[in-house]
């Protein structure tokens, strides 16, 4: 692959000390397709590219997961769960859950190493099955350890980010080097560029509509944390 | 409800909000999908840099420090 001249110099002058907002957004932009499977990079690309009503990406894919598994707790806020008529998607919700919480939380809450819990969760879900509105029932009873991992599956929520300023910077690196925009041994002069690199991306999230499903929507906000949430 | 990674105070996150749209539950909820890893003190305009949710689209500065459009 040979190295483009254009990106190439504007990555000479973000080493140097003419550091131009407009020559990051240009290498998000238009190296996007040329990511190599760097994800964050590819997102902010995508961002910089159509930032309205994005519906894919690593930032949609996170949002989705999480709000469709708190829309489907609020059913349930201070009720129990009727297992007799649940959602349709109940057993997909579940199986998605499990992925998203954390292997000390399940441990700490459940006293299931995760292994064990999933044994547990894959053999509970074989119990349950399809109405015929297409709702879902469960038809055996489960053992007490198939109860406890259900339970917290569908009663637990973790916000995850889609990713960091930290792991932007890397992608950004690795998505330079895998283009022959930076040698190995520049990659100390990026490191200084490293805010630069990850506040380039900032404004194209902050105010983004994300698209979930059904046109559901989910707004992004750019602002300053308050507080340690865990 | 146990919220996962949290965000040190004061540091530039992007939140994500959406309706849930139920009638006990607070119908707008909020979380974090983006951490800067970046100080909104030292990289913000003094402006945006006590602001939870910005408010006005945003630019980053040759400085660079993020400020209002």
């Amino acid at each position: 692959m040979a190295r483009d001249p254009e990106f190439r110099s504007r990555v000479l002058r973000l080493l140097g000390s003419d550091r131009r907002p407009e020559d990051v957004v240009r290498l998000y932009s238009g190296l996007r397709e040329r990511s190599f499977g760097f994800a964050a990079f590819r997102e902010v690309g995508d961002f910089i590219a159509h930032s309205e009503d994005r519906s894919k990406g690593v930032v949609t894919d996170e949002l989705h997961d999480f709000f469709t598994m708190l829309r489907f707790q609020t059913q349930y806020w201070e009720k129990e769960f009727d297992w007799s008529d649940l959602p349709p998607d109940f057993p997909r919700l579940l199986k998605m859950n499990f992925e998203r919480l954390s292997a000390g939380h399940m441990k700490q809450q459940t006293g299931l190493n995760r292994r064990v819990a999933k044994r547990h969760l894959l053999s509970a879900l074989s119990n349950f099955y399809k109405r015929a509105d297409g709702r879902t029932y469960l038809q055996h009873r489960l053992s007490r350890e198939e109860q406890t991992i259900v339970q917290f599956c569908a009663s637990r929520s973790a916000a995850r980010s889609a990713f960091t300023g930290e792991g932007l910077f890397r992608d950004f690196q690795r998505v330079l080097i895998s283009n022959k925009l930076l040698e190995e041994q520049e990659k100390r002069l990026l490191d200084a560029a490293k805010p630069f690199v990850i506040l380039s991306a900032i404004p194209f999230i902050h105010q983004a509509i994300i698209t979930l499903e059904d046109g559901w929507t989910c707004r992004l906000a750019g602002g300053r944390s308050r507080a340690r949430s865990s | 409800m146990p919220i996962g990674r949290g965000s040190l105070e004061g540091e530039i996150v992007v939140n994500a909000k959406a309706a849930i749209g139920h009638l006990t539950f607070p119908n707008e909820f909020s979380s974090p999908i983006v951490f800067a890893d970046l100080e909104a003190t030292d990289w913000c305009d003094p402006s945006l840099a006590s602001q939870a949710e910005w408010q006005t689209p945003v630019e980053v500065t040759a400085e660079p420090k993020i400020i209002p459009l």
